[in-house]
């Protein structure tokens, strides 16, 4: 595969790599959460006026929304890094027993009917959805974060980076099999 | 008869799809766009996948505890816990014959709680054990045989990642689940105990003692194992018991277990910055994967349902004149034999939700939910035991993979003792339900 299709790769796994550091403060909030609702207490700080995202105080609700966006974060992003990576689950099985170009043409043609359609719709309805969110100024309905359309924006944009994804690695499969050159490996 | 053409061409697509080797998850939510475009179904259908995907799947409070147990698995893993187990119990029986067969059953149990994933815990437990086996002159039967199958425990043994899922896809709450595999799981590794026992007492020459012995003080003895055996053991099972006692959800336990993984990790000197940094790597990629899967048949089954999947499925059983014993035979077989093929992930994302209608109209006299936490049981025994039925099972598939010089057939050999075993707690759970919900009812 050419080298610059494997920059522009490594390129599109970076936000995973980001988003896996959340992880912690994940931990963390949840811990914190617990502590306070055994306490009986729901604000942690409270401020005069309005702040974005946060509203007028960070409160355990607004941990609880914070632990599921990071979870969805971790996984919308982690999926395009698990793709490059070969880690989604896969059946093995028969294609152990196929030529290393075979293998390549299964790649290129399940890239291309499959990952693609399937992240166009997400992608384009999944926009509409977080647009939807943004006009209505939608937040949390239990004085969480408000300004869910963050969140929900993260759903077209993870998909149109996985799509793209699925698109360079088909070109480079091409290129490879037209060069005959058949390494599996991407990273 | 209703015709059913739609979702049995489906299902063959989705058969050829996966048998290709793409991953997964996407075949499944390809499948389902290309079926609904192809059976005319209107484009807006497909913007209900994006509201499931939200609110399904990535609002789901109760997956946030897969990356928190995924992670607390890896640091447990990573903390070197499991090696230096293997070592002080190996000194510890070091005059016993077996001595390492049962370290390496403990610890398979102990470290059941790490990623569940069945290939990762199978080449983890062999790669530290298989050498001080073979140097210890042990019967490589034995050995292969016991690496599979403490290494698939995982899968049963709470805080299983499977469970937690099936809880989601069964609507049944995940202690109970926990709960209920408690039973079933201690028959299991005890039955592995006795076996490994037997062989002990009357096959020494299969299992001796280590010729070489360490010398180790009484006291550096005792440390190491409160060090690597008592305080991961704590760990577990203050993440079972305030999960089991109500005084946290899942998720929350799966935090204090990672902060506990955090702890161990620190205390035994391992948490350097790359560690950390590679199992959070790990973490992100393994929950997607996981998650992703979920997400490809989520859209999978709505296309399915529309063009009526669940009807034929229904019609195929013919619930109304086959006795429920009958039907949740066939279930567990199917599931026995898509378990050569398939990990658990794709199990219980894919055949669950279809077959679930199913074995909640089936009449064994008791409550629902109690049909459907025997059901989740019993299913997670099965898969176990089908990981490791020759010739196709997943974890010797994987042991191969570690130790390419181990004849095949020694594998094979060495899994049947396991496999009967694991028949014989499957039968125990489907014949007396009580074994599975004998606590979940009791902590009621």
């Amino acid at each position: 595969m050419p080298r610059i299709l494997k920059r522009l790769l490594a390129l599109l796994c970076l936000p995973g790599a980001w988003a896996s550091w959340l992880t912690l403060p994940l931990i963390a909030t949840i811990l914190i959460s617990v502590v306070w609702a055994k306490m009986g207490m729901n604000t942690l700080i409270g401020w005069e006026g309005q702040v974005p995202v946060l509203g007028r105080a960070l409160t355990v609700n607004s941990l609880y929304d914070m632990q599921w966006y990071i979870f969805a974060l971790l996984v919308l992003f982690g999926g395009i890094w698990a793709l490059r990576d070969d880690r989604h689950v896969s059946v093995d099985f028969l294609s152990l027993m196929m030529s290393p170009r075979q293998r390549l043409w299964v790649r290129m043609i399940g890239d291309l009917i499959f990952l693609l359609p399937f992240c166009a719709i997400i992608a384009w309805y999944g926009f509409a959805f977080a647009e939807v969110a943004f006009r209505t100024a939608e937040g949390s309905t239990q004085g969480g974060l408000n300004a869910r359309w963050l969140i929900k924006a993260m759903l077209p944009l993870s998909f149109a980076l996985l799509g793209l994804m699925g698109i360079l690695r088909a070109l480079g499969t091409a290129i490879q099999l037209a060069r005959g050159d058949l390494s599996e490996d991407i990273q | 008869m209703i015709d059913h053409l739609g979702p049995e061409l489906m299902l063959l697509g989705l058969i050829a799809g996966i048998f290709s080797g793409y991953p997964v998850a996407f075949v499944l939510a390809g499948i389902g766009i290309l079926f609904a475009v192809a059976n005319g179904i209107p484009m807006l259908f497909l913007s209900m996948g994006v509201q499931r995907i939200y609110s399904g799947t990535l609002t789901n409070w109760l997956l946030v505890a897969i990356p928190l147990f995924v992670f607390m698995g890896l640091m447990l893993e990573r903390s070197g816990i499991a090696e230096r187990l293997m070592r002080s119990l190996a000194s510890l029986f070091q005059r016993t014959p077996g001595g390492y067969a049962f370290s390496v059953m403990i610890i398979g149990v102990i470290m059941a709680a790490s990623t569940g994933i069945i290939g990762a815990s199978v080449v983890m437990m062999g790669m530290m054990s298989l050498p001080a086996m073979r140097e210890a002159k042990y019967d490589m039967q034995l050995a292969s045989g016991l690496i599979a199958s403490s290494g698939t425990l995982g899968i049963l043994l709470p805080p299983s990642i499977m469970l937690i899922i099936l809880g989601d896809q069964l609507r049944v709450s995940v202690g109970d689940l926990f709960m209920g595999a408690i039973v079933p799981g201690l028959v299991l590794s005890g039955l592995y105990f006795l076996y490994l026992g037997a062989v002990a007492i009357f096959q020494p020459h299969r299992v001796p003692a280590p010729e070489v012995i360490e010398r180790r003080s009484m006291g550096e003895t005792a440390w190491a194992l409160t060090r690597d055996l008592l305080a991961p053991m704590a760990l577990i099972l203050s993440v079972l018991g305030t999960i089991i006692a109500g005084i946290a959800t899942p998720t929350e336990s799966a935090a204090i277990g990672a902060t506990g993984a955090l702890i161990l990790a620190l205390l035994s000197r391992k948490l350097t910055l790359n560690a950390l940094r590679g199992a959070l790597h790990e973490t992100t990629k393994t929950t997607a994967m996981i998650v992703f899967v979920m997400i490809g048949a989520s859209i999978f089954s709505v296309v399915f349902r529309r063009l009526g999947g669940d009807a034929m499925i229904l019609d195929l059983f013919n619930i109304h004149e086959t006795s429920p014993y009958t039907v949740l035979f066939i279930i567990m077989a199917l599931v026995f034999l898509l378990g050569f093929f398939l990990d658990w992930v794709e199990i219980t994302a894919v055949v669950v939700p279809i077959v679930a209608p199913i074995v909640a109209q089936l009449d064994f006299g008791l409550p629902g939910d109690q049909v459907m936490i025997w059901f989740a049981i019993a299913l997670a025994v099965n898969l176990q035991t089908s990981f490791l039925t020759p010739p196709f099972g997943y974890a010797l598939f994987y042991l191969r993979g570690i130790a390419p010089e181990l004849p095949i057939r020694t594998i094979y050999r060495g899994v049947i003792p396991f496999v009967l075993i694991q028949i014989t707690a499957l039968l125990l759970v489907i014949i007396f339900p009580a074994v599975a919900l004998w606590l979940p009812i009791a902590q009621r």
